[in-house]
């Protein structure tokens, strides 16, 4: 009997079997305390993004409440959401399914 | 005198006496607030600091947050331990300046932002429409940490 580790590694490496073409995205959500220029600095530094594609995204979260910032897989989009808290910003990810 | 100053060496910041005291009493006290993160919902302070991953997922949620939380706290104690050991150990004298790498630089640029984050939730701030009470002592402190961070920011963007 496998322990409960190892059985959710199996369930996350089937799902990604079943569903492999699905992409995750990573999504910036808005909230009142980060400034403009912070969320700024963390896109062109973290992601790289030019500074016009950094404000562009930073005004979308800040306009319309959220914007996605990557797509891809979904361990990959876990390492940008963790990135994302470890700077303070609010970030999820999910199935881009919308 | 300029708060903050790029220079060839890295980018300068200075700070009263009084003000390197407070920012390192702030440290201090997210480095103990963060010492009992074993349960972040205990606490909105800690809730939004180490946010959910997934929404509507409790599942995944609960796997993300066994394997990334620990360090997510460790990278944000060490950043707030920064601080604290670049201005605690400083000469008594009346004013602290430190010179920042790059890579400090963003380090102070994530911590500054987390001590104003956790002062946020104490002060209520959650939403735009937020209107501080009169002269709140804290509220005061908010907008300090986000003028230190601005400047700092504007040396780093060079």
């Amino acid at each position: 009997v496998a322990d409960t580790l190892e059985r959710t590694e199996e369930d996350t490496g089937l799902q990604m079997l079943v569903e492999p073409d699905r992409p995750w995205v990573t999504i910036v959500w808005n909230d009142p305390v980060n400034g403009m220029d912070y969320v700024v600095w963390v896109f062109t530094s973290y992601f790289g993004f030019s500074k016009a594609e950094a404000r562009k995204r930073m005004l979308q979260v800040h306009h319309e409440g959220k914007a996605v910032v990557a797509t891809g897989g979904r361990e990959e989009m876990e390492r940008h959401v963790y990135a994302m808290h470890g700077y303070g910003l609010w970030a999820t990810l999910q199935k881009d399914d919308e | 005198v300029r708060r903050a100053k790029h220079t060839p060496d890295g980018v300068v910041l200075r700070f009263s006496d009084i003000e390197a005291d407070i920012l390192v009493t702030l440290a201090e006290q997210f480095v103990q607030l963060l010492g009992d993160a074993e349960d972040p919902e205990d606490d909105p302070v800690l809730e939004r600091l180490l946010p959910s991953a997934y929404r509507d997922d409790p599942e995944n949620e609960a796997e993300f947050r066994r394997f990334t939380q620990t360090d997510l706290v460790d990278q944000k104690v060490a950043g707030a331990l920064g601080i604290v050991e670049a201005l605690g150990n400083r000469a008594a004298d009346n004013s602290a300046e430190v010179t920042l790498s790059n890579a400090e630089a963003g380090s102070w640029l994530r911590s500054l932002n987390d001590l104003r984050l956790a002062v946020s939730v104490r002060l209520g701030i959650v939403d735009e429409n937020y209107v501080p009470p009169d002269d709140d002592e804290t509220f005061t402190v908010y907008i300090w940490l986000g003028m230190i961070q601005g400047a700092l920011l504007d040396e780093v963007d060079r």
